[in-house]
């Protein structure tokens, strides 16, 4: 286990100052025409659990605003009826209703991430299983403070990576 | 004598109240209300002078005052089961969804058009729907981690849009199949492995 992830795997550099959060960090691996793909890592600072997985994104969604820019999101389980499965980010810039849920290929997704415990080039797969294992982990953890944190660009208009631009809920360690 | 004239005149004032109070209740449910109970040709053209989708924006708070948080769900449902108003409601309203919502409403539309492809494609055109919209709307099937299933239904829709001959969709058309054949290819790459 990582112990280290609720702080983009740098403590030395960031902390969390909220605290008994479920920590989810997607991490941005690689674009290409068809898809943005990436891992994710969910923690619960309540329970100790972790699960952790991979994602899929559409690189050009309808949405010009998305895919969602690097940062750090507040998130909520979508409580409408027939949604109750999907963990949806908060006050995303120029957006609403961005969610991770299950899906397999980019088509799945417009603006929002497919989840997955296995991927390919441009897939991910046993994704409902991989969305319940992370549903699973929120309700364990019980706080209902959710944090997504998205590292990583998801097209070549967003900052790199590695941008040294901090995500907006995170501050800087001592 | 005078006592039960009292009684029976309060009796009336009382029925004439709560009268007044479910007639207003009644008058006080909104468009949607009335449409979602019952879709049909009377309640579709007064929602449809009300949903102006022109309001709408990405991540305008426009867009759930124009399509309600409350009536998307029942919305889409109706959608993909064919109903033709509300696929033509959604698509007045298109713009005022995004993310997970507009994933929504381009599966209910890929449901609908399953079943009405003509009409489906009517819409979209007389609408002037946008391309990347209209191939959103033909590629998108239900999210359920069933690739095989994704792939099935995706070949079925091929099939039943292939058989429209109406000249006047025909852009629509091949857009929607052309999107339809691009996902079938992309599922049919999917390794086995990740199918399970």
């Amino acid at each position: 286990m990582n112990l280290y992830t609720y702080a983009l795997n740098n403590p030395t550099n960031w902390i969390d100052p909220f605290g008994l959060d479920v920590d989810i960090v997607i991490t941005r691996t690689g674009t290409t025409p068809n898809s943005v793909t990436g891992t994710y890592t969910a923690t619960s600072d309540v329970t100790g659990g972790s699960v952790s997985g991979h994602t899929l994104e559409d690189p050009n969604p309808p949405n010009p605003n998305l895919p969602v820019p690097p940062g750090s999101y507040s998130a909520h389980v979508d409580s409408r009826p027939g949604r109750a499965d999907r963990v949806e980010l908060n006050n995303v810039p120029n957006a609403t209703d961005v969610q991770a849920h299950i899906g397999n290929t980019a088509a799945d997704v417009d603006g929002c991430f497919a989840v997955g415990n296995t991927a390919g080039d441009g897939f991910v797969g046993d994704s409902a299983n991989a969305m319940n294992a992370l549903n699973n982990l929120i309700a364990a953890d019980g706080t209902g403070n959710i944090t997504v944190t998205v590292v990583g660009s998801g097209n070549s208009s967003q900052p790199a990576p590695n941008s040294s631009q901090a995500p907006p809920n995170m501050s800087h360690g001592p | 004598m005078l006592r039960a004239k009292r009684d029976g005149a309060t009796a009336s004032l009382l029925v004439l109240a709560l009268g007044t109070l479910i007639a207003c209740e009644a008058s006080a449910a909104d468009p949607w209300d009335r449409f979602l109970l019952s879709p049909d040709a009377g309640s579709f053209t007064e929602l449809a002078q009300e949903v102006d989708g022109g309001q709408c924006g990405w991540g305008k708070p426009e867009n759930t005052k124009v399509v309600p948080d409350r009536v998307r769900g029942q919305l889409f449902d109706l959608i993909a089961g064919g109903n033709e108003n509300a696929f033509l409601i959604g698509l007045s309203g298109l713009r005022c969804f995004d993310g997970g919502d507009l994933e929504d409403f381009y599966q209910s539309a890929g449901k609908f058009m399953e079943q009405h492809p003509q009409r489906f494609l009517t819409g979209v055109t007389e609408k002037n729907v946008p391309e990347r919209d209209i191939a959103s709307m033909a590629a998108s099937v239900p999210t359920n981690d069933n690739p095989a299933g994704a792939l099935k239904e995706v070949a079925e829709r091929i099939e039943v849009l292939s058989k429209v001959t109406d000249a006047k969709v025909a852009p629509a058309q091949a857009t929607s199949i052309k999107a339809l054949q691009q996902h079938e290819a992309d599922l049919k790459r999917m390794p086995a492995s990740l199918k399970e």
